[in-house]
């Protein structure tokens, strides 16, 4: 019989307790060297959990949105005359938006850039949200099976939400922008400044890296520089604001704190760095055209981004969105874009 | 409250409240991660199964055994989202420190007990910033861990009325 675990003193209880704390030490110990594998056998495990849990949570969650929904319906007539506001001044943004978007059209033809068709996205619902105040993250329903990889973008409608780290067969992580592990390498638009969003748990992830602080102003837009090949280029982020603490930050475009579906970026195909002189264009038969340079795109939480050089400018693919602008070569305009 | 304590208490009550433990403990997981945030709270979030695990190894710690606690724990680490195994050590120590003044506590009036969980609590955390910080991996600023300790404890009286509860009962019945 198990005398042990009543008193705790004797030699059994003991060796166990010692047993069972080893065995932790040795999972942290083992995570610490091999990351990536650890990390594999977790969002393996929370794949199977996941259902289990949804189900168990189902009657609290679904009280929590019908309180939610009931909430929203008394706010209704406000929202309802503010959107009609709103919705006027859209209208203005839609004529600039068309004026910008044939400019676009002009410009991608003068290039001759053709977008990377590969360059499609997965919609995903969220399943879990994995998170603690330790940790930002939330599971999302579409895996390797749907070809999801490591590294590659999740946006809401909104904007950018973070990255995938970790895949299972039809669960993936993604590692949103807040998390403390999150470097992401951002430019402000319109100043050229390349900076780091560095995420600290805290719900506006701060600017690291900034050269000279004076030229960015709170309001500018923030927006993926395409550095480091993680991302491509151009991806909305946020808008730069200033923290209580004063230091940079960035209020996300996206709605971090209610995420229900995020559009993941097949931004580009699993690349594996084989060796140097592997690296050259035309012996990649799966690089896309004009992509020279190859990051591997670590599963681990601490791909670092920041470390790699070699900017590769990337069309913006980013803008999947808009429909297919009508390429017309003749009419040609000499003077300067509204340039990002 | 003394007499709720069975330290010889049969097998199958045991392996009962240890299953009671265990349930108790997955639907606190369950409800953590799911989609929506249930407890909006600013800075940090209790950690209630660690709540749950110190209420419960002061009334019945003959029902914990420490490899339950372990694999839990790390379990609790793997949904979070933390460093696995970190965390899962330190609070299994935090409960293993309770383990031999369980019955003492028992003795003690109530906002005794919630001053021990309180200095574990709060023990606990930055311990953990510090092991992480020492091998070196990212981490949230130590602010968080501190708020978390706080959440932890403001927390613990319910979730102890809620243990009370639980264990209370089924002592009782096994008594009579």
């Amino acid at each position: 019989m198990r005398q042990a675990a009543g008193n705790g003193g004797s030699l059994l209880g003991r060796a166990a307790l010692g047993a069972v704390f080893l065995v932790l030490v040795a999972v942290f110990l083992l995570w610490r060297i091999d990351s990536p594998r650890v990390e594999q056998l977790r969002i393996a495990l929370l794949e199977r959990l996941t259902p289990v849990f949804s189900a168990i949570a189902t009657p609290v969650t679904g009280a929590a949105d019908f309180l939610r929904n009931f909430r929203s319906y008394a706010e209704l007539r406000r929202e309802n005359r503010e959107l009609r506001e709103q919705l006027r001044q859209m209208r203005i943004w839609r004529e600039k938006a068309r004026a910008a978007e044939a400019l676009y059209a002009q410009l991608l033809a003068l290039n001759k850039v053709r977008l990377d068709p590969r360059l499609t996205h997965v919609t995903a619902r969220v399943t879990a949200d994995s998170g603690s105040p330790f940790s930002r993250s939330v599971l999302i329903n579409v895996g390797r099976r749907d070809g999801i990889r490591d590294g590659w973008a999740a946006m809401d409608g909104l904007g950018l939400v973070g990255r995938i780290a970790g895949t299972a067969e039809r669960t993936a992580r993604v590692l949103l922008v807040t998390d403390a592990t999150s470097r992401i390498p951002v430019t402000i638009a319109r100043r050229a400044e390349r900076v780091i969003l560095a995420g600290d748990n805290s719900p506006y992830p701060l600017l690291d890296f900034v050269e000279n602080p004076e030229a960015v102003r709170p309001g500018d837009r923030v927006v993926t520089s395409g550095d480091g090949g993680l991302f491509p280029a151009g991806l909305p982020v946020g808008t730069v604001a200033l923290g209580t603490d004063g230091r940079l930050r960035v209020i996300p475009f996206a709605d971090l704190g209610r995420l229900e579906f995020l559009r993941i970026l097949r931004s580009r195909p699993p690349e594996k760095v084989a060796s140097e002189i592997d690296l050259a264009p035309d012996t990649l038969p799966s690089a896309p055209a004009g992509e020279t340079e190859n990051e591997d795109a670590a599963p681990a939480a601490q791909a670092d981004a920041a470390t790699a050089e070699a900017p590769s400018p990337i069309p913006p693919e980013a803008l999947e969105a808009l429909p297919r602008p009508p390429r017309r070569p003749d009419s040609e305009r000499p003077e300067s874009p509204d340039a990002r | 409250m003394p007499a709720d304590f069975a330290p010889s208490s049969p097998l199958a009550s045991r392996l009962g409240g240890s299953a009671l433990f265990t349930v108790s403990l997955l639907v606190i997981l369950a409800l953590e991660s799911a989609p929506i945030r249930l407890l909006p709270l600013p800075g940090g979030a209790p950690d209630t199964g660690f709540a749950l695990a110190l209420a419960w190894m002061m009334r019945r710690p003959d029902q914990l055994p420490p490899w339950l606690l372990g694999a839990l724990f790390l379990l609790a680490d793997l949904v979070h989202g933390v460093p696995p195994g970190a965390g899962a050590a330190l609070a299994l120590a935090a409960c293993e420190f309770l383990r031999p003044r369980a019955k003492a506590l028992a003795a003690l009036p109530f906002w005794g007990r919630w001053l021990t969980v309180t200095a574990l609590a709060l023990a606990r955390y930055p311990a953990e910033a510090l092991v992480l910080g020492v091998l070196l991996v990212p981490h949230p600023p130590l602010g968080t861990y501190l708020v978390s300790g706080l959440f932890t404890t403001a927390f613990w009286p319910s979730v102890a009325g809620f243990v009370h509860l639980l264990t209370g009962r089924r002592s009782r019945r096994q008594r009579g």
